[in-house]
């Protein structure tokens, strides 16, 4: 009995495989293109749905076969398909990590999508147009592009006794929001991420002056960063605005069980609000001493080393940033279009935050490009340093003179 | 007499105590997780937290039904965890009697180098593995799935263990009647560690029902991806659906579920055999 | 006495016949793998195995003189020794507690398995929510009693601590199980002779539970060390190995090294590091423990 259920297994497992190959065969004449990317969660639905319209509508009988992981996942199943050349024609993935994967040769510079006019250039937001190249070459089209904006709730506002019309739009309003939160509810009042996701501190950061490497240097340590960050762990951690380290996760489950009255927070948050009837507004990150800014993420899709159909993937980059594709990604994700020409299209106007998260596209930077090792700058460096400071009461000033000097031995 | 009566009542008190405590702890985090499955998005993170609160409804597992082939991820997750689980089983039951109750050359240094596997992280050997299966031209089929595999050292071990403890001398008996070393193993040796069998069943099954990262780094094409890389899908990286998620946790436990509670019964068939040899 | 060799021949051959499956299959998918691995170890080179190296002993020397290898090498250290008594005692205990028969065992058995059939995945995601110190019922449940709720996550006294509680509690079960496998082939009737010898519940347990059940125990033991050694799921989806690398274990440590990095020459180092320390602890352990085995060969 047991060898029949043996036999049966082991015959099925020669033969399915073999089911799938002739399968593969029929659709020969079709261009078959893979394409990886970790757009989990609901971002899937709406990208699965427009790669079916481009697979249905192209003229050119060219399929595109998506596959959908974690990130994380994606990160390790690159490493072994790549060496050997089986890995997907198009990878999608942030902007910071290009220099990791551009510099040993796994993506294919692509200078020629923009001279042959297939994406155009001049409508990609700027800061997101710098850093699609490395070491000056194109290497990746826009996918997506977003930036992060204060939210803030109004319920809580109200509870305060603030104006819930009015969010904060400097630094010194954003405390004094947050310290009549504190002082007249039992709500946190204002609160930034350290790690697991965009790090919101940088906001701050670049908002007074400071940057983290600027010309290949790290600077980390600057006296305005020094500044910024004492200024800013005292409201977190002393005046008690809101808990010290806090994942991306966490913040947003802290803002959605309505216990924190404002945070920064990129695009993606406005449909889970909306949906758990939450009354929140969005504005322009507070300006800071020296400027009003805030933290773009953007990310691209790459040809990859493994890939023998660029004609086929240069059509998909054209047709995904064309208006029409972007307008659809952008009301099905809530992520603002990745070109700046199309903000006044009337569909947008469907979606009350679009507008005001297009806007500010060009008073943004991105945070940690161009370089080799992103991960490990941001794991090894800046991420300790803020949790001993928020943690552990550490010295700013040691422990950014400490963060500084691991990451200048990074990025040699 | 009287002491031991109430020492009696005083352990019987204590058992029920310590067993009611673990239960509670290890079940709240299951209630937690059905509950959640049948609750929307916004009731989930609400604060106070209380577990039935809000409005129920499917909602979360018509979700994972438009959302990701179920059926096609299920039918790959089956054929790989079944497969693997019957090979590894008979591999790891042969290996295991050999290294507890047979003797050949290499012994020794053989069930060491089989206990070194255990040691390794797979993220060590994934690479090599990987490239091995491309040049075997083995990617992307249920044989290359199945044959890294086919057997394993915690299988080959626990069962040495339970043969081991074996009484001595069992062989004989089919020894005397003639009988060759693979029938004394199958029909000796292997009813009396049924209760054993059972469980390295479940567990060899579970384990690869479970897995994500090893299908997923050795199979390419959408077509073999598995229930555990399908429903990882719903981890977005900026929102977490806990109602999608924890919907399919507690799709893919419910087989496991079933297949340890068929098993609880073969356990207590097992013992009333080996009570009847005994 | 010349057909008594050839029998003693013929089971011999047996024996390497049962074995030769197992032992192919490791060959060709685990030690040319390993093999290789060892070789990257020697040698430096880039994402597409691109611009290779030949380093010698450079990355055991960077090793020794990594302070991130030795925080891993202690953290992992301390969940070893914290988990596998804690695991171990508990999964016996519970073991012994639902060994007989009733309606109460079956639930209990029933329900503590639970954990182990879950991914280690769901099961971090629902313990990171339920110790959630703003959203979760448990720090819920501390402050109606008047407590402070920390972020025992976020804590670098007490991340590790609850990692090594979730482990256990993922595991005690399986483990259960595997000793109620091993306890109900002890024979009934030892217990009877120790009863009417007048023996009590504590004296059975060490003079026939313990020793009977010997081989199973360390078995269990064996595996739970080298488990633990290799421990990073639940670290990876609770902390990410932080607050501040306090619970950052070799694994993860190889993990971020491999694909964080992309250093795999250096990732295969620690592994090779980590192999030699799991085998040395894992093997003395079960020579120990096993001494008393009769060979049965």
């Amino acid at each position: 009995m047991k060898r029949k259920i043996l036999a049966v297994v082991l015959a099925a497992a020669m033969v399915l495989p073999m089911a799938t190959h002739v399968c593969a065969e029929e659709s020969a004449e079709k261009t078959v293109i893979t394409f990886w990317n970790g757009f989990t969660g609901s971002d899937k639905e709406t990208l699965e749905a427009l790669v079916n319209e481009y697979n249905e509508t192209n003229d050119k009988n060219i399929e595109v076969e998506m596959t959908i992981m974690p990130w994380d996942s994606l990160y390790q199943k690159l490493a072994t398909v790549l060496p050997v050349g089986e890995g997907p024609d198009i990878l999608a993935m942030a902007t910071e990590r290009i220099g990791t994967y551009a510099e040993p040769g796994a993506f294919v510079p692509i200078d020629d999508v923009y001279e042959a006019g297939i994406v155009d250039e001049s409508v990609i937001p700027e800061t997101l147009r710098e850093n699609l190249k490395y070491d000056g070459t194109y290497y990746g089209v826009p996918m997506n592009f977003a930036t992060l904006l204060l939210y803030y709730n109004k319920t809580i506002f109200e509870e305060a006794g603030l104006d819930p019309e009015a969010p904060p739009t400097t630094w010194e309003e954003l405390e004094q929001y947050a310290q009549q939160i504190v002082d007249n509810t039992d709500k946190y009042g204002f609160d930034m991420a350290v790690k697991d996701t965009t790090p919101m501190w940088c906001i701050m950061l670049w908002g007074n002056g400071g940057d983290i490497i600027k010309d290949g240097k790290a600077v980390f340590n600057s006296p305005e960063n020094v500044e910024t960050i004492t200024r800013w762990a005292e409201n977190i951690r002393d005046k008690k605005f809101g808990p010290e380290v806090l994942t991306g996760g966490e913040i947003d489950k802290l803002f959605e069980s309505q216990k924190l009255g404002m945070y920064f927070c990129g695009p993606w948050a406005t449909n889970g609000f909306t949906d758990a009837g939450i009354d929140y507004g969005v504005a322009q990150a507070p300006a800071g001493p020296q400027e009003q800014i805030t933290q773009a993420n953007g990310v691209g899709m790459y040809l990859t080393s493994s890939s023998k159909q660029k004609e086929a993937v240069y059509d998909f980059f054209g047709w995904w940033n064309s208006k029409d594709t972007q307008v659809k990604w952008s009301l099905g994700t809530g992520f603002p279009p990745a070109r700046t020409d199309i903000a006044d299209d009337e569909r947008l106007a469907e979606n009350l935050y679009i507008a005001e998260f297009a806007k500010s596209a060009n008073e943004s930077k991105m945070y940690l490009q161009q370089l080799t090792n992103f991960a490990e700058v941001d794991t090894q460096a800046i991420v300790p340093a803020f949790e001993k400071i928020l943690l552990e009461n550490a010295d700013v000033q040691e422990t950014l003179d400490e963060a500084n000097a691991v990451i200048e031995s990074l990025i040699q | 007499m009287k002491t031991g009566h109430t020492g009696k009542r005083v352990g019987w008190l204590l058992r029920i105590l310590v067993l009611g405590i673990l239960l509670f702890v290890v079940l709240y985090p299951f209630l937690w997780m059905v509950v959640t499955s049948f609750k929307a998005e916004a009731d989930i993170v609400a604060f106070p937290p209380k577990l039935f609160s809000g409005h129920f409804g499917l909602q979360s597992y018509i979700d994972i039904w438009k959302r990701i082939p179920f059926m096609d991820y299920y039918k790959n997750t089956i054929i790989f965890a079944t497969s693997v689980t019957c090979v590894s089983l008979l591999f790891d039951t042969m290996a295991g009697y050999a290294f507890a109750r047979m003797k050949f050359p290499g012994k020794n240094i053989m069930f060491l180098l089989v206990m070194g596997t255990m040691m390794i992280p797979f993220q060590v050997i994934m690479i090599p593995l990987f490239v091995e299966i491309f040049k075997l031209n083995l990617t992307n089929t249920y044989l290359g799935l199945l044959l890294p595999r086919a057997t394993n050292a915690f299988g080959i071990f626990m069962m040495r263990s339970f043969f081991i403890s074996l009484p001595k001398g069992l062989e004989d008996a089919g020894r005397i009647d003639g009988a060759g070393e693979f029938r004394i193993f199958a029909k000796i040796m292997v009813p009396l560690c049924k209760p054993a069998i059972v469980s390295l069943f479940i567990f060899h099954f579970m384990y690869q029902w479970n897995d994500l990262l090893y299908p997923l780094i050795l199979t390419t094409d959408e077509s073999m991806k598995t229930l555990p890389a399908g429903l990882a899908t719903f981890m977005g990286t900026h929102v977490v659906e806990y109602g999608v998620i924890m919907a399919g946790a507690c799709l893919s436990l419910l087989p496991i579920l079933l297949a340890y509670l068929f098993a609880q019964k073969q356990f207590v068939q097992g013992i009333a055999m080996t009570g009847m040899k005994g | 006495m010349k057909k008594r060799v050839t029998l003693e021949k013929k089971r011999e051959r047996a024996g390497l016949l049962f074995v030769a499956p197992s032992m192919i299959i490791f060959t060709v998918f685990v030690f040319v793998p390993l093999i290789i691995a060892v070789v990257f170890s020697f040698l430096k080179f880039d994402m597409m195995f691109n611009h290779i190296e030949f380093q010698k002993f450079d990355h055991y020397i960077k090793l020794v003189q990594d302070k991130r290898f030795w925080n891993a090498l202690f953290n992992t250290l301390y969940y070893t020794v914290f988990s596998v008594p804690l695991l171990i005692g508990l999964a016996l205990g519970a073991a012994v507690l639902v060994k007989r028969k009733g309606w109460f065992s079956s639930i209990c058995k029933s329900v503590f398995f639970l954990p182990a059939i879950c991914s280690m995945t769901v099961v971090s995601i629902v313990w990171s929510f339920l110790v959630n110190p703003d959203v979760g019922m448990f720090s819920y449940w501390l402050t109606l009693f008047g407590f402070e709720p920390v972020n025992v996550l976020n804590s670098p006294t007490l991340a590790m601590p609850a990692v090594i509680l979730v482990g256990v509690w993922k595991n005690f079960g399986f483990n259960m199980v595997i000793l109620l496998a091993g306890l109900n082939g002890i024979d009934e009737s030892y217990y009877e002779a120790a009863k009417l010898d007048g023996a009590t519940s504590w004296q059975q347990f060490k003079r026939i539970t313990v020793p009977m059940l010997m081989p199973t125990l360390s078995f269990t033991i064996v595996n739970a060390i080298i488990g633990s050694f290799q421990v990073f799921d639940q670290v990876y989806v609770m902390t990410k190995g932080g607050p501040l690398f306090k619970t950052q274990t070799l694994v993860q440590l190889i993990y971020s090294t491999a694909f964080d990095s992309f250093n795999m020459g250096y990732a295969s180092a620690i592994a090779v590091a980590l192999f030699l320390i799991t085998f040395v602890a894992s093997v003395l352990t079960f020579k120990r423990m096993t001494k008393g085995e009769e060979d049965l060969a």
